[in-house]
């Protein structure tokens, strides 16, 4: 099972951005997204005052997917010259617990990703994972952009807590 | 409803499995629909292409703004560079 893992896993390196220099001129990065296995819910007890959470499973790669993309724009500012390989795990179970990936200065992969890795050429590798931390949202102030009708509005910055309720 | 994204981006040296430095992002969003009624239930606010479409922006935020970060770590002194 592993091996076929590891094998789904190579399978899926391809070079996004062609490099006219010379091999070893041209910084190469491995970009791995690990977040698309769940998807957390937290919904604030008004009755209990705490909040309430949620797992729901995931079963398409829309978020690592985004991640990669971002990754690769990201580089490509940077500079154009950036090239980058995607990595993507092959199940949702191949997702290790986050907490488990490091310890300290130390990355210590899973062993479908250290077989992986061992075989690959790209030097430094770019990991996108899960940060477990208290919830906290921040509510934005009232405002008259806020009354417009029509769509939802994104704000991304505001100065209040709303729910400093969280889990770890 | 609040959209949030938190996560780790991290760069590591692949030869010696060692973190040359990383960043951690806990993003988070407002989705506030006009109209929206304070007794009604929030995760009913917005239709699940607005969810996405928040959390995808989140995602795409948050490395946008830690690769170049990441990336300016200078080679001799990365590894001193863990950070979050």
């Amino acid at each position: 099972m592993k091996r076929w893992i590891a094998a789904l896993l190579l399978a899926v390196w391809w070079p996004i951005s062609a490099s006219a220099q010379a091999p070893g001129d041209t910084p190469k990065f491995g970009v791995l997204s690990l977040i698309s296995d769940t998807l957390s819910v937290v919904t604030y007890q008004r009755l209990t005052d705490a909040n309430s959470r949620e797992a729901i499973p995931l079963t398409e790669r829309v978020f690592d997917n985004v991640a990669l993309v971002s990754a690769n724009e990201a580089l490509q500012g940077l500079a154009r010259s950036n090239e980058i390989a995607f990595l993507s795990a092959g199940a949702a179970t191949d997702f290790p617990d986050p907490a488990g990936l490091f310890d300290g200065p130390r990355f210590l992969p899973p062993e479908w990703l250290a077989q992986a890795l061992a075989k690959q050429t790209v030097p430094r590798l770019i990991l996108v994972t899960k940060h477990k931390s208290d919830t906290r949202i921040r509510a934005p102030r009232r405002g008259p952009r806020q009354r417009q009708a029509g769509r939802p509005r994104l704000l991304h910055r505001s100065d209040r807590v709303l729910a400093p309720h969280g889990e770890r | 409803m609040a959209p949030f994204a938190y996560l780790r981006i991290s760069l590591i040296d692949v030869p010696t499995l060692t973190v040359v430095a990383h960043q951690l992002s806990t993003a988070s969003a407002m989705v506030a629909p006009i109209g929206y009624s304070a007794g009604a239930d929030p995760w009913d606010a917005v239709t699940p292409m607005q969810k996405l479409q928040a959390l995808e922006r989140l995602v795409k935020d948050a490395i946008g703004a830690a690769l170049p970060q990441l990336l300016s770590a200078p080679p001799a002194a990365a590894g001193a560079l863990a950070r979050g």
